[in-house]
């Protein structure tokens, strides 16, 4: 975690979809499915991975699948179709949790070999430890509060969105966001990592 | 109610929105940069190649079997229409639900299929409205009249009853003006139209019925012969009376020996 913070990173931003290329994917522009996959499919890669997805590369392709198939009955802007991609994220995390209950299967560990270019061993590590850090967070939430927190970080969705989404009341959704945030910081407060280097970098800018 | 939002959540809306200004960064803004930067990834070009193909491929899929933007509208409309139409009103579900029942009754009825008093009914008034439809044969009404219900058995004399039996009526008291009940051996009355029922019979002798029925067909034309005779050759200044009962062999040759003479 002692990257410098780049705010212009497609990382840290929500990739903005323009309607025109929506227009031209409904209409059955094969461009435009490939565009529209180039900049969501982080998202809802992220979005699987952080809910605990147990093969979230494959899942993002059956995601985009349903997507393309359901593209024809689509009505909405590029706010709604992104949305409504989150939607069938969700639906499909969902169904797999289920075959995943029925059909119990026994994890195996894999260890990822030596990478080439990973030589600074400090960087590693305390990624590491960031990444374990935040799965612990995360794992401290109930299934409701993740779903709005990650639906709304990594999708992008509003508080109006999320509620329809997850089929909730507006107020139970903004209640389960304040009750997941607080809880992310009573976890991570105690633990958290100092970043010198990305605390500069928003003081320089 | 006014809203008074968490500083917390006001935070992480601009956070989303991408509005806030970077003043200093705080616990939450490093939580979602985290996240962000640790979950985020690409997935590798060789997966994304394959997907994009599959994607492709689906897509093409769907679209040719998709229908028509026309076909859309028209089919959006009609959703809409029947939603509105059926969710609507009490009347509508009534009047869909009478409609559905008629087009039923009118299918069956059309192929002769409903019970042979309605078919005959609906028949009846279908040909009112210039309308053919299949009349029951007369047979199939008659063998639908409800058949009617059994006879009570007539327990035998001196039967006992048995445990499950009614319970037998009450001994009336000695000198009661209402007589007491007795089992009838009648039929009843629903057995009336079945049973023939006996002409009242005339007051037999005893003996073969059909000697005595002969004797009485005999004795009755007796009778009128003497009637006849009476009329016809009555006796000249004498007349005597035909006995009661009849002239007997006598009487009948006396009568033919009288018919036989030619007259002085």
């Amino acid at each position: 975690m002692t990257s410098e913070r780049n705010l212009d990173d497609h990382r840290f931003r929500i990739p903005a979809l323009d309607d025109r290329t929506l227009h031209e994917a409904i209409a059955g522009s094969e461009w435009a499915w490939v565009a529209l996959y180039r900049k969501l499919h982080p998202s809802v890669a992220a979005y699987l991975r952080s809910r605990g997805a147990s093969d979230p590369e494959d899942l993002t392709g059956e995601v985009f699948l349903q997507v393309v198939r359901s593209l024809p009955r689509f009505s909405g802007d590029a706010a709604g179709f992104r949305s409504w991609v989150f939607v069938i994220a969700h639906n499909k995390l969902n169904d797999e949790r289920r075959t995943r209950m029925r059909h119990p299967t026994e994890l195996v560990a894999e260890f990822d070999e030596a990478k080439p270019g990973a030589v600074d061993v400090e960087n590693e590590v305390l990624g590491t430890m960031g990444a374990e850090r935040l799965r612990k967070a995360l794992g401290r939430l109930t299934q409701d509060q993740a779903d709005v927190l990650l639906l709304r970080i990594f999708g992008g969705l509003s508080l109006q969105e999320a509620a329809s989404a997850l089929n909730k009341r507006l107020s139970a959704v903004k209640s389960l966001q304040h009750r997941g945030l607080a809880a992310l910081r009573r976890e991570l407060a105690p633990t958290r990592i100092p970043d010198e280097s990305r605390r500069n970098y928003l003081y320089e800018n | 109610m006014t809203e008074n939002p968490d500083p917390t959540d006001q935070r992480f809306e601009h956070l989303l929105r991408e509005q806030m200004p970077p003043p200093a960064p705080d616990e939450l803004s490093d939580l979602v940069y985290d996240l962000r930067r640790e979950y985020a990834v690409a997935l590798p070009p060789e997966v994304q190649n394959r997907q994009i193909a599959a994607m492709v491929a689906a897509g093409r899929k769907a679209a040719a079997g998709a229908p028509g933007p026309l076909r859309r509208s028209l089919d959006r409309y009609w959703y809409r229409f029947s939603q509105r139409f059926i969710a609507g009103s009490l009347v509508s579900k009534v009047v869909l639900a009478a409609s559905f029942a008629a087009a039923a009754t009118t299918g069956v009825a059309a192929t002769g299929h409903l019970p042979s008093e309605i078919q005959l009914a609906v028949s009846r008034a279908a040909a009112g409205m210039g309308v053919s439809i299949p009349a029951p044969e007369p047979q199939a009404v008659e063998s639908q009249t409800p058949e009617p219900p059994p006879a009570p058995k007539i327990p035998a004399p001196g039967a006992v009853p048995s445990a499950t039996a009614p319970p037998a009526p009450p001994v009336p008291v000695v000198g009661s003006a209402s007589p007491a009940p007795t089992p009838s051996t009648t039929p009843s009355n629903a057995c009336a139209g079945m049973i023939p029922q006996a002409s009242p019979a005339p007051p037999t002798r005893p003996g073969n019925p059909d000697l005595v029925a002969a004797i009485g067909e005999l004795a009755e034309e007796q009778l009128q012969l003497d009637a006849l005779l009476e009329c016809l050759v009555p006796p000249p200044g004498n007349p005597r009376p035909v006995p009661a009962g009849g002239l007997g062999s006598a009487g009948l040759s006396e009568l033919l020996e009288r018919l036989l003479k030619p007259q002085a």
